[in-house]
């Protein structure tokens, strides 16, 4: 799976950063890598409750576009819960 | 405009008032033969020439964009990036461009049309690829996605 080699591609380091990132405060810039939000068609929400595409560069070689839903069901009577869904990995250099 | 013309002699003799002038906006300076040349901060004639362009930048777009066939790559010239978008995306663009530069006229400043610009760049690099695209403007399945773990080294 493409996310599995972020480590060995960009540094435990950066890969670590991205992944404390999103998994605490996916909504804020980051203090340190660059982000933005996707404009146009590939910018807007996958659905009710999932964010804009957030456009995170790991690395000059690394960025991830991603949307979190602060209250993602699987089932209908499920427990409401965050989550982070990486939509796309880009891993050449600009 | 400032009131204040100097003259190619002032140059020795108002030096300061001179150079004062220009930090403070512009100095302007009639030469022997009536030309009249201005001196103004480098960041202002930046601010201009940058204003300037994307202005020229918008009004040949919205003319491309009252014709029914979308702009070849070969038209948009160095707006070539463009390419990767559909009619509405483009429409959003131009109105996104829009605000960020009647903002960054009003505010002296083109942070906001820097972020603008730079945001629909990245963009239209992520929808180059075709896997990339699909995915960034297809539909949500959640079938599609698996859990993923915090980082570790593969060593």
């Amino acid at each position: 799976m493409y996310y599995n080699e972020l480590a060995d591609r960009v540094g435990l380091k950066q890969a670590q950063q991205f992944w404390d990132h999103v998994s605490q405060d996916p909504g804020n810039p980051d203090p340190i890598a660059s982000t933005c939000f996707l404009r146009g068609r590939s910018g807007r929400p996958k659905g009710p409750g999932w964010s804009r595409t957030i456009h995170y560069e790991v690395s000059s070689s690394a960025r991830i576009d991603y949307q979190y839903h602060d209250a993602y069901t699987t089932e209908p009577d499920s427990d409401p819960h965050p989550v982070v869904a990486i939509l796309t990995i880009n891993y050449s250099s600009h | 405009m400032s009131d204040v013309i100097f003259l190619p002699t002032d140059l020795a003799s108002k030096r300061l008032e001179f150079l004062d002038a220009a930090r403070n906006g512009q100095a302007r300076l009639r030469d022997k033969d009536g030309t009249s040349l201005v001196m103004l901060p480098e960041s202002r004639l930046r601010l201009l020439e940058t204003l300037a362009k994307w202005w020229q930048a918008y009004m040949r777009l919205e003319s491309f964009l009252r014709r029914t066939e979308l702009p070849r790559a070969s038209e948009l010239g160095e707006l070539a990036w463009l390419r990767s978008f559909e009619r509405d995306d483009l429409e959003e663009f131009m109105s996104e461009l829009h605000d960020a530069l009647v903002a960054a006229t009003a505010d002296e400043d083109t942070v906001a049309l820097d972020d603008c610009i730079r945001a629909w760049r990245i963009t239209a690099r992520q929808l180059e690829d075709p896997l990339r695209r699909s995915v960034l403007v297809g539909p949500h399945v959640p079938e599609d996605y698996v859990e993923a773990s915090e980082p570790h080294d593969s060593e």
